[in-house]
């Protein structure tokens, strides 16, 4: 089919010629994304770090949500919070529904569990023995920690990348609590499944493109940074 | 006839079993004649019940299946063009012509039409309910720099959006403007939040307005009115295509008796479309 | 608090060490603040452990059983047990790593400052990411602010004792096995601890390598610190001690060395 050709073809000017609404949806999408990921990092990380050291009551139950909590779809988080920010809704006072804000509390709730427990598995993995020779050598908690996670860095690197890839992709709650506003809260994703029921589908496959270039530069960038950590450890 | 009660059941069984193939053989052949017949129709015709009230008699008198494909107008005429449907249903005057002109579909008929109306926050912030006309109406929006949320997805109601700001002489987007590219539902729900006005058919207005916290800041002037076509996919372009079923659509839905079905359809008690073939 | 509820109390203490910490007196894990040993004639008691139990998690027989033993100020013990009798584990409860099941281990701190430090140095040694230095560097910030530029200018003779001067900018994951176990060790002599705890130092190791970590800890001796090694064999390390510990058939038992 010669249009397949033609809508690629489309979609790659789009991207080379900088494309101002491209571009627009395209920085909509990473500022979201970026500052969910940074906000769930720190909580994510030391929850995670709790599971895995601290047997406290409770635990396997909150391991068991966790887990849970990540199979959840996008669109149920996406409904739940369009419930609780809409003006009929408990935070409808807030004001929040249908800005970028509502988009970034969204994808932090989303990455959030995958977080938890992905460097939860990393720190059970860990040499617990890092943890242990900092103390021993007088280093405060804090330290002990950073230690701690320097040890199994490649394994939250990864646990980064994965939260990204999946907060960047995600249509379903980005779409709900967003609203898919041009210029606002239209995302890559969201105006992907716009510009294919428009019809449009040169700017779709474009958008399409980044997310696809994207997941690539993060996938080469793990491998590389892998491959340093094995040399490293020989 | 010597009747033993063992005949009888036999002859029962029988002649059931003969009912059974000859309906079956029935169905079938209906279903020769006229097969799966696939519609594609815009989101706010799909969503007013109209077709769910109309057509399942069609398929009852003639053995055929619908399938409608409810989508924005742009994508239903792209797949209309792409040869993927075998008739559309849509309310985009120009984009129909344009579709026709360029040979891909034929025989547009009109067969009804319904009205638009302007929808806004209840204190009125632009003062649009002081307006004579459409053209005022958004005049007042846009001056205002009132928010105004528009379908922004190619969709009929979107274009027809497009054609009242430029008789308003409204130099787009202006402050205060939102193109969200989303159904005309969520474009509701969309405004009452954050409260700004908005264009919608009246059909989804309706289904909506119970829900949403806004109501109608201007209506009844004659550019609000939303004509709709049926046009065929041109049978000419595509092998495969199912002509027939769509032919007999389309010639069904301008036929006197379900004109009259059409104006006597009713949504939460008012009546949204007026028939109006030729 | 209860000693039985250690094991989340232990973790609290050893992510926040100033929890249920006495000025003069630690006390793991239950944090009673035990009576001040009264010290037996000028010997200062440093540690003492009391009818301490410890066993497996899934199994009901213990480990090994503690009554009464103190450890004081002169003593330097060589800790004795045949391969799974718990030497690691006893060394590890009293370096604070592992939860207290049952019983106690208190520390009594001579000083009164409330610094007593242990440190524990694994059988196979843990060493940070980047250079010898670095590892050094990292005890260093662990410091009061007023005790570093000392040990900063100690960690010039420190590298000469432990043999690696030459490695002072070696990355430290390419050191073999007897330079990783000095770096180790001279680790924690910039740390000074008043307790040394060594588990199996001596393990596969050239007679070089058992040379200077003998310089290392004598020295560290020299300046007031007691230590505990774990060894199966005799060696230079185990001969600097005084007193045997001997776990076996599930139980501890001090006693003297002969000299």
């Amino acid at each position: 089919m010669a249009s397949l050709t033609e809508t690629f073809a489309a979609a790659v000017e789009l991207l080379v010629s900088g494309d101002e609404a491209l571009w627009t949806i395209i920085g909509v999408s990473f500022r979201v994304s970026f500052t969910a990921l940074l906000l769930a990092i720190i909580p994510a990380t030391l929850i995670g770090f709790a599971l895995a050291y601290w047997r406290f009551p409770g635990r396997w139950l909150l391991l068991s949500l966790t887990h849970t909590l990540m199979a959840v779809p996008t669109v149920v988080v996406g409904l739940i919070l369009f419930m609780l920010l809409s003006r009929a809704g408990p935070l409808g006072d807030w004001r929040l529904l249908f800005t970028q804000d509502a988009m970034i509390v969204g994808q932090f709730l989303l990455c959030l569990p995958l977080l938890v427990s992905m460097s939860h598995s990393a720190f059970q993995g860990a040499d617990k023995r890092a943890w242990e020779t900092a103390k021993m050598l007088g280093a405060n908690p804090l330290r002990c920690l950073w230690v701690l996670m320097l040890e199994v860095r490649y394994a939250l690197y990864a646990c980064f990348i994965a939260a990204f890839a999946r907060i960047i992709a995600e249509v379903g709650c980005a779409m709900m609590v967003g609203g898919n506003i041009l210029n606002y809260t239209r995302s890559i994703t969201t105006a992907i499944a716009l510009e294919t029921l428009k019809g449009e589908y040169a700017q779709g496959v474009a958008l399409g493109l980044v997310l696809f270039i994207l997941a690539m530069v993060l996938n080469v960038g793990m491998g590389l940074l892998r491959g340093k950590g094995q040399l490293a450890s020989r | 006839m010597s009747t033993t009660k063992k005949s009888t059941l036999k002859t029962f069984i029988r002649s059931a079993a003969l009912a059974a193939l000859a309906a079956t053989v029935s169905i079938q052949s209906y279903a020769e004649d006229l097969g799966i017949v696939r519609l594609a129709t815009t989101t706010s015709t799909y969503n007013s019940g109209l077709l769910d009230y109309l057509l399942p008699e069609f398929e009852k008198a003639n053995g055929a299946t619908i399938q409608v494909i409810a989508v924005g107008t742009g994508k239903a005429l792209r797949m209309g063009r792409d040869g993927d449907v075998d008739l559309v249903m849509t309310h985009a005057p120009k984009a129909e012509a344009k579709f026709v002109n360029e040979g891909h579909g034929v025989q547009p008929r009109g067969i009804m039409y319904n009205d638009f109306v302007l929808v806004g926050p209840k204190n009125d912030p632009a003062g649009v309910k002081s307006a004579n006309s459409i053209k005022e109406a958004l005049a007042k929006v846009s001056a205002t720099q009132s928010l105004f949320i528009s379908r922004g997805d190619d969709s009929g109601t979107h274009k027809k959006e497009l054609g009242l700001w430029k008789q308003a002489g409204t130099k787009l987007p202006f402050e205060g403007y939102r193109e969200v590219g989303q159904g005309m539902g969520k474009v509701l729900q969309i405004s009452s939040e954050l409260q700004a006005y908005t264009l919608t058919d009246r059909g989804t207005w309706l289904a909506y307005k119970t829900k949403v916290d806004l109501e109608i800041a201007s209506e009844g002037d004659k550019g609000l009115f939303n004509p709709y076509q049926v046009i065929l996919v041109n049978p000419a372009k595509y092998d495969g295509l199912n002509t027939k079923g769509a032919q007999a659509l389309s010639d069904w839905l301008v036929s006197e008796e379900t004109q009259k079905r059409i104006s006597d359809f009713r949504l939460h008690g008012e009546r949204l479309f007026i028939a109006n073939a030729k | 608090m209860t000693p039985d509820s250690g094991s989340t109390q232990g973790f609290l203490r050893s992510l926040l060490p100033w929890i249920g910490s006495d000025k003069s007196e630690k006390s793991r894990p239950s944090g009673k603040l035990a009576d001040q040993q009264s010290p037996s004639d000028s010997v200062h008691c440093l540690l003492s452990i009391e009818g301490l139990t410890q066993s497996w998690p899934d199994q009901a027989e213990a480990l090994f059983k503690v009554d009464t033993v103190s450890w004081d100020g002169q003593q330097h013990i060589w800790l004795q047990g045949a391969n799974g009798s718990g030497k690691t584990t006893l060394m590890r409860l009293i370096s604070g790593l592992e939860p207290v099941q049952d019983g106690e281990i208190r520390c009594h701190d001579s000083s009164g400052a409330g610094d007593q430090r242990i440190c524990y140095l694994h059988q196979t040694p843990y060493l940070f990411a980047g250079s010898v230095e670095r590892n050094l560097n990292f005890v260093i910030r662990s410091l009061k602010a007023d005790k570093r530029p000392a040990a900063r200018e100690a960690l010039e003779l420190g590298l000469k004792l432990a043999g690696l001067e030459g490695l002072r900018y070696q990355d430290a994951v390419t050191l073999s096995g007897g330079e990783r176990q000095r770096l180790a060790l001279l680790r924690a002599w910039l740390l000074q601890p008043d307790l040394l705890l060594l588990d199996e130092p001596a393990a596969n190791l050239d007679d070089d390598s058992v040379e200077l970590m003998h310089r290392l800890v004598t020295d560290l001796i020299d300046k007031g610190a007691v230590i505990m090694v774990s060894s199966h064999q005799k060696n230079l390390l185990t001969d600097l001690c005084n007193t045997r510990w001997s776990i076996s058939s599930g139980t501890l038992a001090a006693s003297s060395i002969e000299g």
